[in-house]
C-alpha cells in the first residue's frame, strides 16, 4: 500500500509550502503531545515540535521511501527530544552544582506545579522515571498505535526489543501505581 | 507454559503482536488463570492511564508560525551556505597566489603599491611581511 504522506513529503522536498503545511496540519497534534509526554514538560513541547518541523522541511528532499512517513517523522521527534533532555539534563545538574556550591550541600527539593491534577502527575512521574527508550515505546504503542516493526523502525532497534521495551515498561508502571 | 511465561507474554499479546498459536496458547491460560487474568487486567489499566492523559492544545497561530519560520531558515541557511562557499573560494585564492607569489620571487613583478618590497632580499622576514602586507591591500 502507497503512504498516503510520502506525495507531502514529495512535494514539501521541492519547495511546496502548502504540502509543507498540510504535513504539519496533520502531525502538530500527535507531535505535540508525543513530546510533551515524552519530555514530561509541556510548557517545552511546542518549542521542540516547531524545531522537528523545521528539520522536516530541511530534511524533506532528502527523504528516502525505505520507511513510512509517520516512522520518519517520530524518529526525528525521538532524536530532537532526546537531545533537548540531555541539554537539560546538563543544565541542570550544573545549576544543581551551582547551588549546592552557594548553599553548601542543601539539596532543595522540586515542588510540583500546583495546577497538574494528582492523578495526571502520577503518571507522568511514573513515565518520566522510565527508561527513555522504554517511554518512547511506550508512547509510540499507546497513543500513536504504531506497530511493533514501526516503533523498532523509529527508535532504530529490533521489534523483540521493542516487545522487551514495552513489557518492562508496563511492568514499571504498574508496579509504580500499584503502590499509590 | 508456566504464568511467568506467559506473563511476559500478556505485553505482546494484548498488542495482537503474537502469532495465531500462541495467542491461543495465552486466550486458553487467561481463561482458567485468575492470576494472569488480573496481571492483563492492570497492564489495560497501564495503558488507559497513559492513553488518557489530557491532550495539549496548540497555540492558534502554531501551523501558520512553524511554516513561515521553516521557511525562513531554509532560505537563510541557503544563503549562508552560498556566502561562505564564495567567500572560502576567494579566501583560498588568495592564499594559494600568496604562497606561490612567495616561493618564487623570480616571478614578473605585480602591481606592487609598496616600494619597500624591492630593498628587502627575497624570502627574508622583511620581504615576507611586505608581501603579506601587500595582498591584503589588494596588491
Amino acid at each position: 500500500m502507497v503512504d498516503p504522506d510520502l506525495e507531502l513529503v514529495d512535494a514539501t522536498g521541492r519547495g511546496d509550502q502548502e504540502a509543507f503545511e498540510a504535513l504539519v496540519v496533520k502531525y502538530q497534534g500527535p507531535l505535540l503531545n508525543f513530546i510533551a509526554r515524552y519530555t514530561g514538560d509541556r510548557f517545552i513541547a511546542e518549542d521542540i515540535t516547531q524545531e522537528v518541523f523545521i528539520r522536516i522541511y530541511r530534511a524533506a528532499p532528502r527523504f528516502q521511501p525505505r520507511t513510512k512517513v509517520s516512522t520518519w517523522v517520530f524518529s526525528i521527534a525521538c532524536n530532537q527530544a532526546l537531545t533537548e533532555m540531555d541539554r537539560r539534563r546538563r543544565r541542570r545538574s550544573l545549576c544543581e552544582a551551582v547551588s549546592r556550591s552557594r548553599d553548601g550541600g542543601y539539596d532543595e527539593t522540586g515542588v510540583s506545579p500546583a495546577e497538574r491534577f494528582e492523578l495526571e502527575e502520577e503518571i507522568m512521574s511514573a513515565l518520566g522515571r522510565l527508561p527513555d527508550n522504554q517511554r518512547a515505546a511506550l508512547l509510540l504503542r499507546v497513543n500513536e498505535e504504531l506497530s511493533y516493526r514501526e516503533i523498532a523502525d523509529v527508535l532504530g532497534m529490533t521489534i523483540e526489543s521493542v516487545e522487551s521495551l514495552l513489557f518492562r515498561a508496563r511492568t514499571t508502571l504498574k508496579r509504580h501505581l500499584d503502590r499509590k | 507454559m508456566k504464568c511467568s511465561q506467559i506473563r511476559r507474554k500478556l505485553s505482546a499479546f494484548m498488542d495482537g503482536e503474537l502469532d495465531g498459536g500462541t495467542s491461543r496458547l495465552i486466550e486458553k491460560h487467561i481463561d482458567t488463570c485468575p492470576g494472569c487474568r488480573e496481571y492483563l487486567h492492570e497492564f489495560r489499566e497501564v495503558d488507559d492511564l497513559v492513553h488518557g492523559l489530557p491532550k495539549i492544545e496548540l497555540s492558534l497561530d502554531f501551523t501558520s508560525r512553524v511554516v513561515s519560520e521553516a521557511v525562513k531558515t531554509s532560505n537563510i541557511a541557503s544563503r549562508k551556505t552560498v556566502t561562505f562557499g564564495s567567500s572560502l573560494r576567494i579566501l583560498l585564492a588568495r592564499l594559494s597566489d600568496a604562497v606561490f607569489n612567495l616561493f618564487e620571487p623570480g616571478a614578473p613583478p605585480s602591481t606592487r603599491t609598496l616600494d619597500e618590497l624591492g630593498d628587502c632580499p627575497p624570502l627574508s622576514m622583511g620581504y615576507i611581511y611586505f608581501k603579506i602586507l601587500d595582498q591584503s591591500n589588494g596588491g
